[in-house]
């Protein structure tokens, strides 16, 4: 039971892995790039988040949609002031720049808040709910209904709207985009605005859980990277579904006393070198033809 | 000055064969190198002041190459060699290896990236495996420093296998991806691994090199340390450009370029792919080795993803297609990563990481084959041009 | 309606098209042939607003173009069928038609994917079938298709013909035929031989090295030696 336990209460865990990772996936559909720099700059949006819940004495909610409006304009200013000129550059580049911008946000938000965490108000209040010998606690299951929300929303935008017909023509062929009049800058720059704003709700889900520091979304990255390989960059749900996946297995790893907490990365590892040389794009993601 | 004077009218035929041969000759890079490094030594060794054994390796750079007509690159190798032997007696000998240990490690990306067309954020790694097996070996195992280094190259080489012969499978964001993993994974693994390793102390070690006197020049350890690494450094150099200009190099950017048609023209892909891995990690456990004996100590955290990630920014800013290239990112990356403690700007302290993501990411939008990219390119264009 | 003034369109140190003037009025097919590299294909380009020309004017319904946009080009009834087809591989026949529909503000349903079809049967059946699966013939189709989606008034044809096999080129014919003789629509038909031209246009002109270097009625198309003549020129 003590493992069911923790495989519960890794499911918390399990929704911000996800929405970084929708993030992620969002970035990857509207645009050809990953963002590695989602994390910090969730950070650093959290951040004013807490500024506003401190400082100015908003509410939750009200503050999350203040968030979730600054975040998205980020995104837009970092689309138009630096992805957008460097579109036709190498991907060995741009990867490179979201590297810059990791160091850039990390650094923002060392310079203007104190390195120690602070703690960061959930959604609800409330007793866990406990069925059988199961506690759950409420901010999970507010945290999974969010990212489960988002990620429907994101499956019907992609699917049936025309943004992402525009999304998903884009990247599939950009000139055929321009000759049909849909301008690409202005695709990217929407799906940039959604990532980073998805980033910043998943932000203020996280540091509720382990407090809001500059380093907390250091492991998430990584997290929600794997998520993203094991459930394909390409697809919404693959994103929560690894998300979920990866918080249960690495909850279910420390738990085990010969393998501890330690060990949980770098086994995370090797498990997506196997599922990469297995099924190259990822369990949901479309096939691609390549050398190997 | 031009080697026309070489040729004056009564002496013409032997004066011709003779300048013609030395041209033949000075094609090669070096001799303006050497001759500026030589006369830099030698004004440093007499007049004991940086600076005017700066200017006298400068010049002569400058002089030799245009004498003997090889041209601007050569020059500025030249010029590079005067500085980098020059330097310990202006700058702080300490950091200058720290700029080395990066440059080494730049260029084994170079080749991985400016050769293979790969990217590998698991650099940082292979640095650190070459520093715990330098560490490890002369702690626990009492083996003198300097014979740990072939040690550390070859463990470095055999991590890069083992890492490389999954990783080059994998191509674009999926490599960015696995690579990034094991750098995060690095110092997990070592803190796992626990006691053997030095655990999260991680583990010290004693000073490599005495204080020596050469002439008139005495030197102290931290500059004997330079002067090594200086040389392993060249040795490195010369054995990466080398391969880079022979057909295996060829065969690199080919497979950089275009595998489909690489493979359809008899390479093979995989073979080139992980052996640049192999190769890449072999200079970054060179790099680790000096690294630690340098520094003294190894610790965990050091080698993980922020650490790879100067690496890439060597590369990326400074240039990744040329060894130069590498150099100066490698240059730009310490000054950028340590000379702030922060900057004030309009009463707040800016952390230099700051400083650090805008300047990477103005060079990669505003740079075209980053700095040795843009100064090779202004240099030729200004270049005194001979008639040929 | 279409009018295009001593276009010069320029790739660095290359000049691709030097000093083409033409005219479309409305209703009526133009055609545009010659060899490879005369600068055909740089022309539709710029004329849909793809790539920046260099000098010259181009006056679409008396209004001038200037550098109005290719999204904006779309949007005034002016659009490109492509060189290659350039449909979205991974998006279904369905989904390309929407996505040629982008610039229209009123909603692309059901129903005028039936409308569009009506001269596409072989396409019907085929709607959510992936563009990249479909044969050479039905992708051209579908880039046709795709183009009246938007309901222009003005279509220029990027080499309809290339890469198709001659029966697949005499329905991919008839299809523009009926376009301009049932939907009165106006174009530019760009091809390298004279094949298919010569079935669709009142008149054709012959472009090589950048320039016009001749013109003729479809009557005097009849006569092959004269078009090759110039040609060859």
């Amino acid at each position: 039971m003590l493992l069911l336990q923790d495989v519960v209460s890794a499911l918390g865990a399990g929704a911000v892995y996800a929405l970084v990772a929708l993030a992620l996936v969002i970035v990857f559909r509207a645009t050809g790039v990953v963002n590695f720099a989602a994390g910090e700059i969730a950070t650093f949006t959290t951040f004013v988040a807490w500024e506003l819940l401190a400082d100015v004495g908003l509410g939750f909610w009200l503050t999350l949609v203040i968030v979730v409006g600054f975040s998205a304009l980020v995104g837009v200013v970092i689309y138009l002031f630096i992805m957008h000129p460097a579109l036709k550059k190498p991907e060995f580049v741009i990867v490179m720049l979201t590297f810059g911008l990791f160091e850039l946000f990390n650094g923002l938000s060392n310079t203007f808040w104190d390195p120690s965490p602070r703690s960061f108000p959930a959604p609800v209040e409330g007793p866990p709910i406990v069925i059988g010998s199961i506690f759950i606690t409420q901010e999970s299951i507010v945290d999974g209904a969010i990212a489960i929300l988002i990620m429907l929303l994101l499956m019907a935008i992609f699917r049936y709207t025309k943004l992402g017909l525009g999304f998903r023509a884009t990247t599939d062929n950009r000139f055929a985009a321009e000759v049909v009049g849909i301008r690409p800058w202005q695709m990217y720059a929407a799906g940039w605005a959604m990532a980073t704003a998805m980033g910043g709700v998943g932000g203020m889900m996280l540091a509720n859980m382990l407090g809001l520091s500059a380093s907390m979304m250091g492991n998430v990255l990584v997290f929600a990277l794997v998520a993203v390989i094991i459930g394909g960059l390409e697809s919404p749900l693959g994103a929560v579904v690894g998300g979920l996946l990866i918080a249960v297995v690495a909850a279910v790893f420390s738990s085990l006393s010969f393998i501890g907490t330690d060990l949980a990365t770098p086994l995370m590892l090797v498990i997506v070198i196997i599922v990469l040389l297995v099924r190259p794009s990822g369990l949901f993601g479309q096939r691609k033809a390549g050398l190997l | 000055m031009s080697a026309a004077n070489l040729e004056s009218k009564s002496r013409v035929p032997a004066a011709r064969r003779t300048a013609a041969h030395l041209r033949s000759v000075a094609r090669r890079t070096w001799i303006p190198a050497t001759v500026s490094v030589v006369l830099t030594l030698a004004t440093m060794a007499t007049t004991a002041n940086a600076g005017f054994a700066l200017i006298a390796g400068v010049v002569a750079a400058f002089l030799t190459s245009r004498v003997l007509g090889t041209g601007p690159q050569s020059a500025l190798v030249g010029i590079a060699l005067a500085g980098a032997v020059d330097a310990p007696f202006a700058y702080s000998a300490f950091n200058l290896t720290q700029i080395l240990v990066l440059a080494i490690g730049a260029w084994g990306l170079v080749i991985l990236g400016g050769q293979t067309g790969q990217i590998s954020v698991a650099q940082g790694p292979f640095v650190g495996v070459g520093a715990y097996t330098t560490a490890v070996l002369s702690a626990r195992f009492g083996v003198p420093l300097l014979a740990t280094i072939p040690a550390a190259v070859v463990i470095g080489a055999i991590a890069g296998l083992l890492i490389g012969i999954p990783s080059s499978r994998l191509r674009g964001i999926y490599q960015v991806i696995t690579t990034l993993a094991v750098a995060v994974s690095f110092p997990t693994l070592l803190l796992a691994i626990g006691d053997p390793v030095g655990g999260s102390t991680g583990i010290a070690m004693p000073e490599p090199f005495q204080a020596a006197q050469v002439g008139s020049v005495s030197l102290d350890p931290t500059q004997v340390m330079y002067f090594f690494a200086l040389a392993c450094a060249l040795v490195v150099w010369v054995a990466l450009s080398r391969i880079i200009k022979s057909r295996h190099g060829t065969a690199m950017r080919a497979v950089r370029q275009n595998e489909v048609v690489a493979a359809v023209n008899g390479i093979s892909v995989s073979h080139y792919r992980i052996t640049s891995f192999v190769l890449s990690a072999a200079c970054a456990g060179l790099a680790g080795s000096i690294s630690a004996m340098s520094v003294g100590a190894v610790s965990p955290d050091s080698f993980g993803m922020l650490y790879s990630i100067q690496f890439l920014v060597a590369v990326a800013v400074g240039g990744a297609d040329s060894l130069m290239g590498g150099l100066l990112g490698a240059i730009a990356v310490f000054w950028l990563t340590t000379s702030f403690s922060g900057i004030p700007i309009g009463g707040v302290q800016v952390s230099n990481e700051v400083a650090y993501g805008l300047v990477i990411i103005l060079a990669l939008v505003v740079l075209e084959g980053g700095l040795w990219g843009a100064v090779s390119g202004v240099v030729e264009s200004r270049w005194p041009k001979r008639a040929t | 309606m279409l009018e295009i003034r001593d276009l010069q369109v320029r790739y660095g140190a290359v000049t691709a098209v030097q000093a083409v003037s033409l005219e479309v009025t409305a209703e009526d097919v133009v055609g545009l042939i010659g060899p490879n590299g005369a600068g055909k294909s740089s022309t539709a380009l710029a004329v849909a607003g793809l790539i920046r020309t260099s000098s010259g004017s181009v006056t679409f319904d008396g209004r001038s173009l200037g550098s109005l946009s290719a999204a904006g080009r779309v949007q005034a009834g002016l659009v490109l069928v492509p060189q290659g087809r350039q449909l979205f591989p991974s998006l279904s026949v369905a989904d390309n038609l929407r996505a040629g529909a982008w610039r229209l503000h009123q909603r692309f349903d059901r129903s005028d994917v039936g409308e569009l079809l009506r001269d596409f049967p072989a396409l019907h059946d085929r709607l959510e079938q992936p563009a990249g699966t479909l044969s050479g013939g039905e992708q051209q189709m579908l880039a046709l298709a795709r183009a009246l989606a938007s309901h222009p008034r003005f279509m220029i044809l990027d080499e309809p013909s290339m890469g198709l096999s001659p029966i697949m080129v005499d329905r991919v014919a008839d299809v523009i035929g009926r376009l301009a003789s049932e939907r009165g629509m106006t174009m530019l038909v760009i091809d390298q031989g004279i094949g298919l031209v010569r079935r669709v246009a009142s008149r054709v002109l012959v472009m090589a090295q950048g320039r016009i270097v001749g013109e003729q009625t479809a009557r005097e198309l009849a006569d092959q030696s004269a078009v090759e003549a110039m040609y060859f020129r």
